[in-house]
């Protein structure tokens, strides 16, 4: 009986400790995308009422298309709208022009840059 | 008389044009500390951007709260849903003065910045000590303030009171660069 309690007591424990010290990040290049649209577009939607475009795209998985119009070390500007940033090193192989599908999560809109921002993104193609 | 004088005349259009410039940094670094006997908590945030007018000394700070990085997965729920509620207030912002700047100087000044931090729905008015490092027109900001939770409307349940530091310590990092505007 004792032993009973002890266990799942034990077991239990094991479990929260998991959950709180171990609970995994969110690996946003396996997360399907809640919407697919344009750099053009979703910047016109945070230009034009920036809490609602907040409340419909804030950390969700956009997949989005646009043309490279700037590149630096880590992020690439698409439609001179959006700036995406990806997890590895993959800026290095686009050309400014080159029209791109990458998937990523919303971050906001930069007021100083007038640019909304993604992060954690791949190419899609 | 003229020759000196048009001399001048050129000279002091050239001040004035290479002056009246901004610099911008699109990926500054602010990273915050909070320590407690119960846990440490760190998180950084490298999508920081931030335009200084060279010319009027002043200076904009835009932080989006989405783009912390925690170590703990937990701890940045917390923060965005529970803490900063980043759905409702998604930025924190900056805008101020750096006090007696003077772009020219190479090399290492330390002055004071004066201005408004604003960070879920609350305005502050704080003054930053800031060691700015001009290397051939590239600023280089950097310095370390302290800040209280209070201070912010932010409410930690009692239950994890003691897991987050009362006052809180930001460091940041800003690498400008021309801007074309």
């Amino acid at each position: 009986m004792l032993l009973g309690v002890l266990i799942t007591g034990l077991i239990s424990a094991v479990l929260v400790y998991n959950y709180v010290f171990n609970s995994a990040h969110r690996d946003i290049s396996n997360e399907e995308a809640t919407v697919s649209l344009s750099a053009k577009a979703i910047f016109e939607q945070f230009q034009t009422n920036e809490a609602l475009a907040t409340t419909n795209y804030l950390d969700q998985v956009i997949e989005m298309k646009g043309d490279v119009t700037s590149i630096e070390d880590n992020d690439v500007v698409l439609s001179s709208a959006v700036q995406v940033s990806f997890n590895s090193q993959e800026t290095l192989k686009f050309q400014k022009g080159e029209q791109i599908t990458i998937k990523g999560r919303c971050v906001g809109y930069d007021e100083l840059l007038e640019l909304v921002k993604i992060d954690q993104s791949t190419l899609i193609k | 008389m003229n020759k000196s004088f048009l001399a001048l005349l050129i000279i002091l259009g050239f001040v004035i044009t290479q002056n009246s410039e901004k610099v911008i940094a699109r990926q500054g670094q602010v990273s915050f500390f909070s320590y407690t006997s119960v846990e440490n908590i760190k998180a950084e945030n490298n999508q920081v951007s931030s335009i200084i007018d060279l010319q009027e000394g002043t200076i904009a700070v835009d932080m989006l709260m989405n783009a912390f990085i925690f170590e703990k997965a937990l701890m940045r729920e917390h923060f965005n849903e529970s803490y900063i509620e980043s759905d409702i207030y998604p930025k924190a912002t900056f805008e101020g003065k750096i006090l007696n700047f003077d772009a020219n100087i190479q090399g290492t000044q330390v002055k004071m910045i004066k201005g408004v931090f604003k960070m879920h729905g609350v305005s502050k008015e704080i003054e930053i000590k800031t060691k700015i490092e001009n290397n051939n027109d590239s600023y280089l900001l950097s310095g370390v303030f302290e800040t209280f939770v209070e201070d912010y409307n932010i409410n930690i349940p009692p239950l994890l009171a003691g897991n987050i530091a009362k006052s809180i310590e930001v460091n940041f990092k800003f690498e400008y660069l021309p801007y074309d505007n």
